[in-house]
C-alpha cells in the first residue's frame, strides 16, 4: 500500500516540478547581467577627474577638529554628571566647588564643541558657494557671529564662581540655542542646496549642447524633451526645500521647530531625479548617437 | 354453535390495531448481544472487502487534490532577482559605449550624486548647570 502511494507521488508530482526547474535557473542566469552592468555603471568619479576644491581639505580638517571636541564634551559631561551626583549626596562646600568647577569645564567643551561644529559648516559651504552665492554668504556671516558668541562664552564661563551665576548663563544660552539651531539646519540645507543645484546646472548645460550636437539623431533629440521636463522638477524641489526654511527662520521662539526633515525630504527627490536625467543622457547617447 | 365459534376466531379491531394503544403493543428492540446487526455486517468479508476499497479511494482522491494544488503553486525555493536596480527604474547602457568625455562628464556628476554627507548637529545637555 505504501509503496504504491509512494508510486502515485512520483508519478504525480515529480515530473512537473523537475521539468520547470531547468527554466527558471536559466532565467536566473541572464538576468544578473543586467544589473550587473547597471551597477558597474554607478562607480565613483574617474581617475582624471578636475582637481578638487581646496575647501574640502579645509572642511576634512576642521570636521576631524570638531569630532576631536565632541569626544572631549562627552568626556567633560560625564565628569560633570559624577560631581553634581556626589554634591547631591553629601552636599558640602567642597564637593559644591568641584561641582562648579566640572560645570564649567562641561560648559567650556559643550561651547567649544558647537562652535566647531559651526565653523566646519561655513567651511563646508564654500565647496559648492558658486550655485548660490548670495543666500550662502548670508548665512556664513550668521555662522561666523555664533562662532565669536561662543568664544564671548568661554570668556563668560570662567569668571562664573557660584551656582546663580551658572543658572542664569544656563537660561541665557537656552534662548540663544533656539537661535543656533535653526542656522544649522539652515546651512545644512544650503549646503547640500548648492550641491544639487551645481549638478543640475551642468545637466542643464549638457542637454542644451546635445540639442545641437550633429552626432545625435533626430530621435535622440526629442527624447531630450523629457529631460528638460525632469530638470525643472528637480529645480522645483530645490526651491521648495529653500521656501521651507525661509519660512522657519523667523524671530526666535520659546521651541525651535526641526523643518529640516521636511527639506531633506525635497533635495532627495530632486536628487533622484538628477539620477533618472544622467541615466537617461546616457542612453540616448548609446542609443542615438550616429558616430558609434 | 358453529357460528360462535366463528365469531369468536374474527379478529375485529383488537386491541393491537388500536393506535391509542399502539405504544403496548410496538415491538421492542432486541435486548440480545450476540444478535447486533451492524457488528454482523462488518465480520462479513464482502463487507471488509468494500471498507478497504473505499478507504484506498479516499486515500487517492486526497492525494489527486494535493498534488493538483502543488502543481498550481510556483518553485518558492529558487531566488530570482529583480532585473532593474533599486535607484534607477530603468536599466542603463553601459558606460564603456560612451565616448571618453561624455563618460568622464557622467561619472563626475554620477559621483555628485551619491554625495550626502550630513554633518549632523552635535547632541548636547542645554541643562548644564540648572
Amino acid at each position: 500500500m505504501l509503496l504504491f502511494v509512494l508510486t502515485f507521488l512520483q508519478t504525480i508530482l515529480g515530473h512537473p516540478i523537475f521539468a520547470q526547474t531547468p527554466a527558471t535557473s536559466a532565467a536566473t542566469v541572464t538576468i544578473p547581467t543586467i544589473s550587473i552592468t547597471s551597477s558597474s555603471s554607478a562607480t565613483p568619479a574617474p581617475s582624471n577627474t578636475p582637481t578638487p576644491n581646496p575647501a574640502i581639505a579645509l572642511y576634512n580638517q576642521y570636521k576631524n577638529d570638531y569630532l576631536f571636541n565632541r569626544d572631549q564634551y562627552a568626556q567633560s559631561y560625564l565628569d560633570y554628571t559624577q560631581k553634581k551626583q556626589i554634591y547631591t549626596k553629601y552636599n558640602t562646600v567642597t564637593t559644591q566647588n568641584d561641582k562648579i568647577d566640572a560645570t564649567k569645564q562641561a560648559l567650556i567643551t559643550r561651547n567649544n564643541t558647537l562652535k566647531t561644529y559651526l565653523r566646519a559648516l561655513r567651511v563646508k559651504l564654500d565647496i559648492y558657494k558658486t550655485s548660490d552665492p548670495t543666500n550662502t554668504n548670508k548665512l556664513q556671516i550668521e555662522l561666523s557671529k555664533l562662532e565669536n558668541y561662543f568664544d564671548e562664552q568661554n570668556t563668560i564661563v570662567t569668571t562664573l564662581n557660584n551656582d546663580a551665576d551658572i543658572q542664569n548663563n544656563a537660561t541665557d544660552f537656552r534662548i540663544q540655542y533656539i537661535h543656533v539651531q535653526q542656522i544649522e539646519a539652515a546651512s545644512l540645507v544650503q549646503s547640500e542646496y548648492n550641491l544639487r543645484l551645481s549638478t543640475l546646472n551642468e545637466l542643464k548645460s549638457y542637454i542644451t549642447q546635445l540639442q545641437t550636437d550633429s552626432t545625435l539623431t533626430t530621435e535622440g533629440k526629442q527624447s531630450l524633451s523629457n529631460e528638460i521636463i525632469k530638470a525643472d522638477n528637480a529645480l522645483t524641489n530645490l526651491n521648495n526645500a529653500q521656501d521651507i526654511v525661509n519660512q522657519n527662520m523667523g524671530p526666535s521662539t520659546y521651541q525651535f521647530s526641526d523643518f529640516y526633515p521636511d527639506a531633506k525630504a525635497k533635495l532627495v527627490t530632486a536628487n533622484q531625479y538628477e539620477i533618472d536625467i544622467i541615466n537617461d543622457l546616457q542612453n540616448i547617447l548609446v542609443r542615438y548617437s550616429n558616430s558609434q | 354453535m358453529t357460528r360462535v365459534s366463528e365469531l369468536d376466531n374474527q379478529i375485529i379491531d383488537t386491541h393491537q390495531d388500536n393506535p391509542l394503544t399502539s405504544s403496548l403493543s410496538s415491538p421492542q428492540p432486541s435486548t440480545n448481544p450476540t444478535i447486533n446487526p451492524f457488528k454482523a455486517k462488518l465480520k462479513d468479508p464482502k463487507f471488509k472487502l468494500l471498507f478497504i476499497l473505499s478507504l484506498i479511494l479516499g486515500i487517492l482522491l486526497i492525494l489527486a487534490i494535493i498534488a493538483s494544488v502543488m502543481r498550481k503553486k510556483p518553485t518558492p525555493t529558487i531566488y530570482q532577482p529583480r532585473p532593474t536596480s533599486t535607484l534607477s527604474p530603468t536599466p542603463t547602457a553601459n558606460q564603456s559605449q560612451l565616448s571618453p568625455i561624455w563618460q568622464q562628464r557622467l561619472q563626475l556628476r554620477q559621483a555628485e550624486t551619491q554625495m550626502n554627507e550630513d554633518l549632523l548637529p552635535p547632541e548636547i545637555d542645554t541643562e548644564i548647570g540648572k
